[in-house]
């Protein structure tokens, strides 16, 4: 097993090393006179000029890239235009925000969603379709709304209404009950948005597994319904729930920029609007950068976890 | 009689009795459905500068922050604007966004990952490896840093979430090629001398195109709400242009006193989201009917 | 082969046998098996539809009985109905359902679930989809000892090993440790046997065990459950579409055909004598070495669900129907030496209305 590992993280570095390089085209890539775009108002030669060189883009390309992937390998994605701080500083600040709250939501989601799925594909299995259908319903309509639309509602509500959580705040570590309180909205809805997707794959892959011919014989050796359930069936039905957290790691790195915007949260989708906005690309390259390696890692951890569940998968 | 029948893998107990777990009937509500919350917000934003309605874009600052009412059925937003037909006027650039980007990315993904899946070897590498590395950017990162290389605006926003969801639309198709490519079907073609873009365009491509209509119509709820959430950070399609994302971005500072200022334009793109997946989910019993 | 009886020390968890209402039976020992007027029916979205119409088994102890038919016949059915296996759409009734001396359609779940595998076992047709491809063969086995019998792990391993010898399974403990996909075919088989025979069954159940086999592993594993039967005086029921299985492993066979037995009797008797229509067929049907002979086969295809038609099932595809075979089910008649058959032309007091048009070969 150890061997995968090692091979995975091999397969890796091509996939790093394809995610340096189209960072580093960012800026490249913009029409017409990057620089002219990045200093903005202020067009004049000198300024332009002093773009040029902090940007590097006077240097011959080749000599452009090495720098960078040079600065990569050592997590040195220069310094803001804006600010002058070292992007990684604004980075490490931002990051621990982000994967709190990536992280707490995926947890969340798939507590709630594999017993809710399972229990919902047993009810259908044992005929009581009611309760399966509903179950299914409720999920898919969440399903279908946009996690800023449930943001937004829950701001609204529960926020501004009936204020139970502070709008605005800083976020600081030393106090975990305000942490707590700035964080949960966001963790919610990230959550819920997990929920919805992860519940239906559990319960079609549970509901698979359930009609299998292998429960059969389980059944007809006298495992009854509950034990059967719960010991071979979702053993057996979580391999696919693997395969779709594993995809569904998008969607919730997607899901913390916009509510990061929404409950005004420190982290890195917030970093990276404010960068873009200001057009300060450094900060946009080197964050860019780390969520699409955060996004790398999680679906390696996610094949590993496979490989270690179904003894079939063969590399 | 000895014959084996029987299916060898899955027992034939039920293969006979139990054909689809839907009646026929309910794929035509689903698809009607779809169709019946689509069409009429796509007809009203095409045709909203026909309707009697007061205008999106004038201020009115004497009608500001007033709530719903039988005059303004939405309310109005904090320099007097009608908020119903700003909804309208959004809605037409967020549809023709989010379903130019889906059909776009479908198209694009349909021509390359053809070429990747038949063409083989080197260019099927080469496409792949591009691909992949795409793919491993979440989408909307992707798109939000494409809109950071293009800038904001209508045009900008389209060509970034058709890039943004182009890879995914890439592997589906390649993945279907690879697998019609090796059925009994294609060596019967090719028995026949037929040439390889004949066999393209006339046995494989067509068998792709169903699924993709499918794949199409997810993309364009995701597109919509994918450009809406852009345009809310304020990175997609910005003032004065109105688009449902930068419509809720305007209600965001009085979403306790104006609260119909960005609820409105958010129930319209859950209701586009939720027309175009009924869509997607009939379009796909449909076919597989016709199988 | 050995044919040395199972030994090892097994402990048997007691259960007081369920003792049936009506304690009239011809023998003064209980049959292993007793079906009669067996419904089922399947409840589908555009309705409700039989599948077995009236199905009557009897197994005396010690009796090994095949029941044969086409895809669709209903065996399958049939035999999973004797332990409640079906899927939840699925509506069984009977007058009679006794299995191993319980009463199958009053126990409530649990107490049902304290017979599976205990009194009465199953063997399934594929044994690759019928294991669990996650869990290693050993935690299969003894999951079933443990439960039923009480054992330890370590005796329930001991146990397994012993088992799987006896099934003929050179490295006992090496399978133990291996995942089903691991294994050859022949050799799942074997497991799903041992498996099933792990707790001591009276009754043991199979359905189809040699249809996705090699052909020459199926004559091993008939010969392998033909001496298991016999050495813990098993009663079994097989379901096969494979006369030459029935010839070699049964003493009685029944012949189903959309969803009723329509002839029953000794082996012998019946193939040497068959006196349904469709027996008849079944048997011309199956090739012989006779390499001028070209294969003969049943015009027509089997009923499907929807489709059933009134009167004899069988009437449209059979060459000697008359006029009654179109409107009357024909019922089981005796042609003695317990040898029953439905069928209006050839019963033994069929009168003058079956004699035209002549039968071929006559009512014989």
């Amino acid at each position: 097993m150890t061997a995968y590992t090692l091979r995975r993280l091999a397969e890796v570095v091509p996939t790093v090393a394809g995610i340096t390089l189209l960072t580093f085209l960012i800026i490249r890539l913009i029409p017409g006179d990057p620089a002219e775009f990045i200093a903005g108002d202020n067009l004049s030669a000198e300024n332009l000029a002093a773009v040029r060189e902090r940007l590097g883009l006077d240097q011959p390309i080749t000599r452009q890239l090495a720098d960078y992937v040079l600065g990569v390998c050592r997590l040195d994605f220069g310094t803001s235009l804006l600010t002058n701080l070292p992007v990684s500083t604004l980075i490490a600040t931002a990051l621990p925000v982000t994967i709190v709250l990536a992280v707490s939501g995926m947890v969340l989601g798939t507590l709630i969603a594999i017993p809710l799925g399972a229990l919902a594909a047993y009810q259908g299995w044992r005929g009581r379709k009611l309760l399966d259908q509903a179950m299914t319903w409720c999920a898919m309509v969440v399903d279908q709304m946009p996690s800023f639309w449930l943001g937004l509602i829950f701001m609204l509500v529960f926020v501004l209404h009936l204020g139970w959580f502070p709008a605005t705040g800083p976020v600081s570590w030393d106090d975990p009950g305000a942490l707590v309180l700035r964080l949960l909205p966001a963790v919610l809805i990230l959550g819920v948005d997990q929920v919805a997707s992860l519940s239906r794959i559990t319960r079609t892959s549970v509901r698979d597994v359930l009609d299998e011919d292998y429960i059969r014989t389980a059944r007809s050796l006298g495992e009854s319904g509950l034990s059967t359930l719960f010991r071979q069936a979702v053993r057996n039905g979580l391999l696919p729930v693997v395969t779709a957290m594993g995809l569904s790691f998008g969607r919730l790195l997607g899901g913390t920029v916009i509510l990061e915007s929404i409950f005004a949260l420190p982290g890195l989708g917030t970093l990276l609007v404010n960068a873009i906005n200001g057009r300060d690309y450094p900060i946009v390259q080197g964050v860019v950068f780390i969520y699409a390696l955060l996004f790398v890692l999680l679906n390696l951890a996610t094949d590993i976890t496979y490989r270690r569940i179904d003894p079939r998968v063969r590399y | 009689m000895a014959t084996r029948a029987d299916t060898v893998t899955r027992p034939g107990l039920l293969a006979g009795f139990v054909g689809r777990r839907r009646k026929p009937a309910f794929s035509h509500v689903t698809l009607v459905l779809g169709l019946a919350i689509l069409l009429p917000m796509i007809v009203l934003g095409l045709c909203y500068p026909l309707l009697p309605l007061p205008s999106p874009t004038a201020p009115s600052p004497v009608e500001a922050l007033q709530p719903p009412s039988l005059l303004h059925p939405f309310g109005t937003d904090r320099i007097g604007r009608d908020v119903l037909a700003r909804t309208l006027a959004g809605a037409r650039v967020s549809l023709l966004v989010g379903l130019t980007a889906a059909i776009l990315a479908v198209a694009g993904g349909m021509v390359i990952g053809t070429l990747a899946g038949f063409l083989g070897r080197k260019v099927d590498g080469i496409l792949m490896a591009v691909t992949n590395v795409f793919l491993s950017f979440p989408s909307l990162l992707l798109a939000i840093a494409l809109v950071a290389i293009f800038g904001a605006g209508v045009w900008q926003v389209i060509l970034a979430i058709t890039v943004a969801d182009l890879p995914r639309a890439v592997r589906m198709q390649r993945s279907m090629v690879l697998s019609l490519k090796t059925r009994p079907f294609m060596d019967a073609a090719r028995m026949a001398a037929a040439p390889t873009w004949w066999l393209l365009v006339r046995h494989v491509v067509p068998n792709t195109v169903a699924p993709m209509v499918v794949v199409a119509s997810m993309y364009a709820a995701t597109a919509i709400v994918v450009e809406s959430a852009l345009s809310f950070l304020g990175l997609g399609i910005v003032p004065p242009t109105p688009s449902w994302g930068n419509l809720i971005a305007d209600g965001r500072p009085y979403l306790r006193e104006g609260w119909w200022i960005s609820t409105f334009p958010g129930i319209a793109i859950v209701l586009v989201s939720i027309s175009l997946h009924l869509l997607a989910d009939g379009l796909r019993e449909r076919f597989s009917v016709a199988d | 082969m050995t044919t040395t009886p199972l030994t090892g020390h097994v402990d048997r968890a007691t259960t007081a046998p369920h003792t049936p209402a009506t304690a009239a039976t011809a023998t003064s020992v209980a049959p292993g098996l007793r079906v009669r007027d067996l419904h089922v029916s399947f409840a589908l979205d555009d309705g409700t539809y039989p599948v077995v119409s009236g199905v009557d088994l009897t197994l005396q102890p010690g009796e090994r009985m095949a029941l044969v038919g086409e895809s669709g016949s209903g065996k399958t059915v049939t035999i999973l109905s004797l332990l409640r296996l079906l899927p939840g759409m699925a509506r069984i009734e009977a007058r009679e359902l006794l299995v191993a001396g319980h009463d199958v359609l009053a126990l409530d779940e649990r107490r049902l679930a304290g017979v599976r595998g205990k009194d009465v076992a199953m063997i399934f047709q594929d044994p690759m989809s019928s294991l669990n491809p996650v869990l290693r063969i050993e935690r299969q086995m003894t999951a079933p000892m443990r439960r039923h019998l009480g054992l330890s792990t370590k005796e329930a391993r001991e146990q397994a090993a012993t088992l799987l010898g006896r099934v003929g399974i050179p490295d006992p403990a090496r399978c133990l440790r291996a995942y089903p996909h691991e294994l050859s075919g022949g050799m799942r088989q074997r497991v799903m046997i041992a498996i099933a025979l792990a707790c001591r069954p009276r009754v043991l159940l199979a359905d189809e065990p040699t249809t996705a086999l090699d052909v020459t592993i199926q004559a091993q594993i008939i010969r392998l459950l033909t001496e298991l039967c016999d050495d813990l005086g098993l009663v079994c029921l097989l379901v096969t579409h494979d006369l030459g299985v029935v010839a070699r492993f049964a003493h009685r066979v029944a012949v189903m055909y959309a969803g009723r037995v329509v002839e029953e009797g000794p082996v012998r008797d019946v193939f040497a004598r068959p006196r349904h229509p469709y027996t008849r067929a079944l048997l011309a049907s199956m090739p012989t070495t006779d390499r001028q002979a070209s294969l003969r086969q049943i015009d027509g295809a089997p009923p499907g669900l929807r489709a059933r038609a009134g009167g004899c099932a069988f009437h449209p595809r059979c060459p000697t129907a008359v006029d009654i075979c179109r409107v009357g089910v024909p019922e089981l008649a005796d042609h003695g030496s317990q040898h029953l058959a439905a069928c209006h032309v050839t019963a033994p007091d069929a009168g003058a209305s079956t004699q035209r048009p002549c039968a071929q070969g006559g009512v014989s």
